[in-house]
């Protein structure tokens, strides 16, 4: 290979030529286009391909860093793309067509990025295109969801930036590398990177906003924000402990709330929280097999992830409703969607034999051989609670519970066909992990086999009588057409709670000021100022009157009369001139 | 399977009704799943153990985190909904009676007719 060609490029200047093709030529070219990134990742040379000076003496900007690690998020995210432009054979949207190319094309180009430049200029683009494809369903839902999300994501970017010029300013280099120093320049780069992870309290604009988007887009936003982040966060952060309490909080911060959720794709926006968990923790953990299990559990997400809004997306596609106490009862008519939908959600439930049964098992082990007991304990119980919330709850409720009379169709045969490369997948990782194991970047110096007779038992038993318990508190269970209030309350009902206080507190000062210095004091001065000179020279020339023996009515009508006239600068000429020879003489005395 | 009794208004007798739907199955489903429970927990007794902590060398320790933890878990989520469940319309002023989401990809549903 002469050049090597960055497989971000491909995606972001291939999707220019989106809208000047037409019909199906166009949907076969936005699945040819990530097939040939990926083809370009399988082929990169690992090294520091492309490379050139930017800031004088921080460094050179690295474009194109190719290593183990960037390779198997190149991989899983081009595969990814190609199944999910298969899924959308039905879209004609340029809109969405474009924004997911440029979309998925800048994480790419985030994950290859060796400088934290080239990362924030990524970044952003992602953050921007992503937005398109929430407001690409055109709803006043989307536009709020999509407008809450991009400021969420200017937030995190600002953290990002801000992080940066501290940490590049601190030690001189621009270099994307594994931070050592807890200084508050490498906090702020975690914490921009923890809102994209979408940690808690940052963690609202996803549940928000991804069950918001359309039906494709949903599925292609699922894969990508959050895994570039945990991408960042295992380059960046390894070994940060605060990583294991969040990673813990978000495992069963999810489930709880997927289990009040009643909307189908918010429950998986949810598990998506719960999953991501999963991998920050391990992250936090910081060893090799904790950091392989991290990788190998974002393969295997991504691909079960879209595979379970794939599923939602053929009932919201052929259906129209996502809320559980709309639907049920759609095993019949979409049979296929639901088998695919329940490989997802086995494999997301780590069921051995499935994908998510040998990437969890690594983060686990991870777990326990390095001695963190609360963690592991939060871990297996988050194991538990992801059987009970995605793996039997999403099935459950919109293909089973009661029968809503609907009688849709099947998906179509390019949904369907979508559907089946991920399940594919989905099985072909649980059963043969060898090349998934194969692409790991952290070497560890033995082999792992998930599939011990202890770890099935142990497993089975864990998730068995975790599906016990959700059929034994069923009616616990049971949907209600409602929301839940999640921190996006804070922004959403605080604004108008700001709006408000400012209304009552700023305003009011405003009403204050505007009473007193228009309402009373400009009128005073301007009346002064009209006034008083006469009202000056009256009381000047009363004692002279009073010497004059002018007394009562006589006095009053006097003062009256020469008020008037002085008011009008009415005087006899005499007068005025005795009171200019007057003035003179003053001045000349003086 | 389940207690949400699914009584579709034309069907009385448990027989008319889908196969999924018959109590018959319900009571077959049930016992397909206590036995699995058992047969899991049975295998515990011949498996070889490497526990990493105090707390799972007993017996039965994942089937009572799993039990346990999920029971927690549903109860938390319960007394929790008393506070956080809103009525759909909650963040909606009354001005957005459009609210309702204008599916884009509804017209083009037509066109995916196989």
């Amino acid at each position: 290979m002469n050049f090597p060609i960055p497989p971000a490029l491909i995606l972001i200047l291939g999707a220019l030529a989106v809208p000047f093709m037409k019909g199906r030529m166009k949907n076969l070219y936005v699945i040819a286009l990530p097939l040939l990134a990926l083809l370009c990742v399988y082929r990169l040379p690992e090294g520091n391909l492309i490379q050139f000076e930017f800031l004088r003496g921080f460094g050179d900007v690295n474009f194109l860093r190719v290593d183990k690690l960037s390779k198997a998020f190149g991989y899983i995210f081009t595969i990814n793309a190609v199944a999910a432009f298969i899924y959308a054979f039905h879209l004609k949207d340029n809109t969405q067509h474009v924004s997911a190319l440029i979309y998925i094309g800048s994480a790419l180009g985030a994950v290859f990025a060796g400088d934290v430049i080239t990362l924030y200029i990524y970044w952003e683009i992602m953050a921007v295109a992503s937005t398109m494809l929430i407001l690409a369903r055109k709803s006043t839902r989307s536009y709020g969801a999509g407008y809450r999300y991009v400021l969420m994501h200017i937030l995190g970017g600002l953290f990002l930036l801000a992080g940066i010029v501290m940490s590049v300013s601190q030690t001189g280099s621009i270099a994307f590398d594994a931070f050592t120093e807890r200084n508050l320049g490498n906090s702020l780069i975690l914490l921009g990177f923890l809102v994209n992870a979408a940690a808690p309290p940052f963690s609202a604009w996803l549940s928000d906003a991804y069950p918001e988007s359309t039906v494709t887009g949903a599925i292609i936003l699922s894969a990508y924000t959050t895994k570039t982040a945990v991408y960042t966060l295992i380059r960046g952060f390894p070994g940060w402990e605060i990583l294991i309490g969040v990673g813990c909080v978000m495992t069963i911060y999810g489930i709880i709330y997927a289990l009040l959720e009643n909307d189908m794709r918010r429950i998986l926006a949810y598990s998506i929280i719960n999953q991501v968990g999963f991998m920050v923790c391990a992250v936090g953990i910081g060893t090799n097999i904790a950091l392989n299990g991290a990788v190998a559990h974002a393969f295997c997400h991504i691909i079960y992830k879209s595979l379970l809004w794939m599923s939602a997306g053929a009932v919201l596609y052929r259906v129209g409703k996502s809320k559980c106490t709309d639907l049920g009862g759609l095993y019949k008519s979409m049979p296929w969607s639901l088998a695919f939908g329940c490989i997802g959600a086995l494999a997301i439930s780590a069921v051995p034999l499935t994908s998510g049964f040998t990437s969890k098992t690594l983060i686990i082990q991870g777990a326990a051989e390095a001695h963190w007991q609360w963690a592991w304990l939060v871990l297996e119980t988050a194991s538990a609670g992801v059987f009970l919330h995605a793996g039997i709850k999403f099935p459950y409720f919109v293909f089973f519970a009661k029968d809503k009379g609907l009688r849709p169709k099947e998906a179509p045969l390019a949904m369907l066909i979508g559907m089946g490369i991920l399940a594919f997948f989905c099985l072909f990782f649980g059963v043969y992990y060898k090349p998934l194991h194969d692409i790991l970047p952290f070497p560890v110096d033995y082999e792992f086999h998930p599939f011990t007779f202890e770890h099935v038992t142990t497993q089975m038993q864990l998730l068995l009588f975790s599906a016990l318990t959700f059929f034994v508190f069923l009616p616990m269970l049971k949907r209600t057409d409602t929301i839940v209030l999640d921190t996006d309350w804070f922004f959403r009902r605080g604004s108008s709670a700001f709006v408000w206080i400012a209304d009552k507190s700023l305003n009011g000062i405003n009403r204050l000021v505007h009473g007193l210095v228009l309402g009373r004091w400009v009128p005073g001065l301007v009346h002064f100022f009209r006034q008083g000179p006469a009202r000056l020279m009256v009381a000047a020339m009363t004692p002279l009157w009073k010497a004059r023996g002018l007394e009562g009515e006589a006095l009053d009508d006097t003062r009256r009369a020469f008020f008037e006239k002085t008011q009008l600068g009415a005087f006899p000429v005499g007068v005025t001139a005795f009171l200019a020879v007057a003035l003179m003489a003053v001045l000349f005395l003086l | 399977m389940n207690a949400d009794e699914p009584t579709p208004p034309e069907n009385d007798g448990d027989q008319e009704k889908d196969w999924i739907y018959r109590d018959s199955t319900k009571r077959l489903l049930w016992a397909v799943l206590g036995t699995a429970c058992f047969l899991s927990f049975f295998a515990e007794l011949f498996m070889k153990r490497h526990a990493h902590f105090e707390v799972d060398q007993s017996l039965g320790f994942y089937a009572l985190l799993g039990f346990g933890m999920c029971t927690i878990m549903i109860f938390v989520a319960k007394g929790l909904s008393y506070v956080l469940k809103k009525s759909p319309d909650f963040y909606e002023r009354p001005g957005d009676g459009d609210a309702v989401a204008q599916d884009v990809e509804k017209p083009e549903s037509e066109e995916g007719k196989p």
